[in-house]
């Protein structure tokens, strides 16, 4: 899933059309979007935990911060369920590091999540357009 | 794979199983070398780096508790461990009735009994959740119990003492016995489970060897 243009999307509309001023993505929705996100990354490649952290920070600006272990419980998960797979690599110093990519498994799985968000985001948009014009 | 205690965050990884350590281990030192370059110090980037993960006995709960729910790792209570609960309960239960039927009961050997009812209440709690974090302490508290009532169940200068100071009935400290035994047993079976598995699961995703 490719992250939209934070300037097209309903939070950014949301902060500048409603005045808001800069802010914190709230730990339920990071909860609730981090799958669809860990997918999104995974799309491009492989990639492992502090990479995939540092790549969200820098999509949303730094408004998304996944911490106290937002990220690594949805790996496993994910690992889990077949969606994932992970193997042992080493890092540029040597340090062993895990790396996940996508299985054929979530590539249905991914298209879901993405209507579902797509419809989500829709809805939030339109609701919003009409508060806020 | 390098033995976790030459490492900065020994400390903080040392009760995790060993492949979620080596995986938070390597976000922790990305985050370390990261607050180094931005000119922090040594100690400062170390705890900036804890704070950016955020508690990991925690996070390796839950990574645990993840898999267990994927059907990965054993979690939950089996029929064996559900049995346990239920023997802890109704002995920590027998023991207080004992208390209330006693005519002259000291405080001490009330003490003790209430106490040792509230142990067998906790044990039972912590059986459900140790299977994600380290259960060595309520293992060598149930083997603990299980000793100490074998001593008082074999022991024959003790034997008055434990039956009209505790008033516990052979019967009894022979169901303490066996439940401490096999709890502790149980536990620590199930512990080894789980790293056996992660450690498999690591494998077939192509963990290098140490």
């Amino acid at each position: 899933m490719r992250l939209r243009d934070p300037i097209k999307s309903p939070l950014h509309t949301l902060k500048s059309k409603a005045c808001v001023g800069w802010m914190k993505i709230s730990k339920d929705l990071n909860a609730a979007s981090a799958r669809a996100m860990v997918l999104g990354i995974l799309r491009d490649g492989e990639s492992y935990g502090y990479a995939m952290i540092q790549r969200i920070k820098e999509l949303s600006s730094g408004e998304v911060e996944w911490t106290e272990g937002t990220l690594y419980p949805v790996l496993h998960r994910l690992e889990a369920e077949g969606l994932v797979s992970a193997r042992w690599g080493e890092s540029e110093t040597g340090r062993k590091r895990k790396y996940y990519r996508l299985t054929t498994e979530a590539r249905p799985v991914m298209e879901d999540d993405r209507r579902q968000w797509e419809a989500v985001h829709g809805v939030l948009q339109r609701l919003w357009e009409v508060r806020c014009a | 794979m390098k033995p976790i205690e030459r490492h900065p965050f020994a400390a903080e990884l040392r009760s995790l199983p060993p492949e979620v350590a080596a995986e938070l281990e390597d976000h922790l030192m990305e985050a370390l070398a990261a607050g180094l370059r931005a000119g922090l110090g040594e100690e400062e980037a170390r705890q900036a780096a804890l704070r950016s993960l955020g508690p990991p006995d925690k996070i390796g709960r839950a990574c645990l508790r993840e898999r267990s729910r994927a059907g990965e790792v054993p979690g939950g209570l089996s029929w064996a461990g559900r049995g346990m609960v239920v023997g802890w309960l109704a002995l920590g239960a027998w023991s207080a009735t004992r208390v209330c039927q006693a005519t002259d009961p000291s405080h001490a050997s009330l003490a003790v009994v209430t106490g040792l009812a509230c142990a067998c209440v906790t044990a039972a709690l912590w059986v459900r959740r140790a299977t994600g974090r380290a259960p060595w302490p309520l293992v060598a508290w149930s083997w603990t119990l299980a000793v100490a009532a074998a001593a008082g169940l074999l022991g024959k200068p003790w034997q008055p003492w434990v039956r009209d100071g505790l008033g516990l009935s052979p019967t009894s400290l022979a169901a303490m016995m066996f439940l401490g035994a096999a709890s502790g047993t149980w536990l620590a079976t199930r512990r080894w489970m789980v790293m056996r598995r992660l450690a498999r699961s690591s494998s077939s995703a192509g963990s290098p060897a140490s």
